[in-house]
């Protein structure tokens, strides 16, 4: 136990020393909020997200933001998030059309919808960072993990690239990085938000439609807007405890 | 008596070979297993500083408003009655700064560098004029939501760029006859 602690803190100071330019960036990124205290607390925080469809304008600003924060393979089919367009039949709501072009990366075309006949709207989607997360529950070599703040991580150095976490994941949010060889998906921008800053598709959104949430934190108006918003998550049936909370969720989305 | 501890030799062989295989076995897993895995649970407990320890590229607003106040205040706050949030009057308001002039770290990182006299690159904050994108908010594509002012490439301001009507920062051309 005493020998796994000292290796274990061994090897945090070697990764501190390793990354500098993190830890400059921290120091500096963060001089404008001096609230934020320098020693994270891991036990503090229970991390999620809330997204207002309805505040969403299909800019692609966070799709744009997460591979450039996040080193995302630039070709179509890598996203860490993505942004889907519906277009639902009010007679025929089972069967909405929905695009994506290159994850709403470049934006999105005009399409038709003669005479505003149709309900039109965008929905953002990322890892939900699901409570009980099926995509971990079937790493066969604990690749894949919750940390202890509701985070959904991959070790990269751990991950065999078997896929079973990519078909796990009944929101599609998982891929094989094709450099690696190795599962990638949303890491909640954990180098941030762990540094007092929030995640990259937050920063840049121009409505505000993404917010980082901490449950723990009693001051967070998450617990205003969860209490008087309609909210839904996707998929509840499935029982992953997903912790993206959409509000104006539509029932046609998937 | 002889006869009952006749067969000893054979059964000390295949315990030797089973004592072998099994400390063979606890000397392969204390190897290949990293000594923080399941700590914290299964998996390497040092997994989750490496995901901490990643370089940032976005600096986040109160980095920009830390060194840009003043230039912020004169950009979107009215001179005569300024706002409790210098950042508030204005149409452009909700907008953070890396919203349009991209992520801004290095910028931020590299220029207290040298404010301290250390040598580091000069990485200037881009100007942003580009229509494209000024039009990946406000071109009317389906779906775009009615409170977002949208228009028509072609029917709105002929070929004109967007700058040479609305300042980026104060894009509201009403907003001198206001007052
Ligand atoms: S959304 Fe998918 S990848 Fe994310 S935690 Fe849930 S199951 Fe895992
Ligand atoms: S691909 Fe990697 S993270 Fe996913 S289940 Fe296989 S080993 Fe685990």
């Amino acid at each position: 136990m005493d020998q796994n602690r000292r290796a274990f803190l061994k090897q945090s100071t070697r990764y501190v020393l390793l990354t500098g330019a993190a830890t400059v960036a921290w120091e500096y990124i963060v001089a404008g909020a001096p609230e934020q205290a320098p020693n994270y607390r891991i036990a503090d925080h229970w991390w999620g997200m809330t997204i207002d469809v309805d505040a969403c304008i299909g800019s692609g600003n966070c799709v744009r933001a997460c591979k450039e924060e996040n080193n995302v393979p630039l070709e179509d089919g890598y996203f860490r998030t993505w942004v889907e367009r519906y277009r639902v039949d009010p007679a025929d709501p089972e069967h909405p059309l929905v695009d994506s072009p290159n994850g709403g990366y470049d934006g999105f075309p005009q399409i038709d919808n003669p005479g505003g006949r149709f309900k039109t709207f965008f929905v953002p989607k990322m890892c939900n960072h699901c409570a009980d997360s099926p995509c971990t529950q079937v790493c066969p070599v604990g690749a894949t993990f919750d940390s202890p703040d509701g985070v959904v991580l991959v070790d990269k150095e751990r991950c065999v690239g078997c896929r079973y976490c990519v078909q796990a994941c009944p929101y599609g949010c998982r891929f094989i990085d094709p450099r690696t060889h190795t599962a990638d998906k949303c890491t909640l921008c954990y180098h941030r938000i762990t540094q007092g800053l929030t995640t990259a598709c937050a920063e840049v959104c121009p409505t505000g439609a993404r917010k980082l949430v901490d449950f723990k934190d009693p001051k967070d108006p998450v617990h205003e807007f969860l209490r008087t918003h309609r909210i839904h998550v996707l998929k509840p049936e499935l029982a992953t405890g997903a912790k993206v909370y959409y509000n104006g969720l539509d029932g046609a989305v998937r | 008596m002889r006869g009952r501890f006749r067969h000893a030799g054979h059964v000390k062989r295949v315990a030797t070979v089973f004592l072998v295989g099994i400390v063979a076995f606890l000397i392969a897993r204390r190897e290949l297993i990293p000594a923080d895995f399941g700590t914290l649970g299964f998996y390497r407990a040092g997994a989750i500083d490496e995901a901490r320890a990643r370089p940032i590229a976005y600096a986040g607003n109160a980095s920009c408003v830390d060194c840009h106040r003043g230039k912020y205040e004169n950009e979107f706050a009215d001179p005569a009655a300024p706002p409790a949030d210098p950042v508030s009057d204005n149409r452009h308001s909700v907008l953070r700064c890396e919203s349009c002039h991209g992520p801004l770290a290095l910028h931020a990182i590299n220029q207290k560098k040298r404010d301290a006299g250390e040598d580091a690159p000069d990485t200037p904050v881009p100007l942003v004029t580009a229509d494209k994108l000024c039009l990946g908010c406000h071109l009317e594509i389906t779906a775009r939501p009615a409170f977002q002012p949208q228009v028509r490439v072609g029917d709105h301001g002929d070929t004109d760029k967007c700058a040479s009507c609305h300042r980026p920062h104060r894009p509201r051309t009403d907003e001198d006859d206001e007052g």
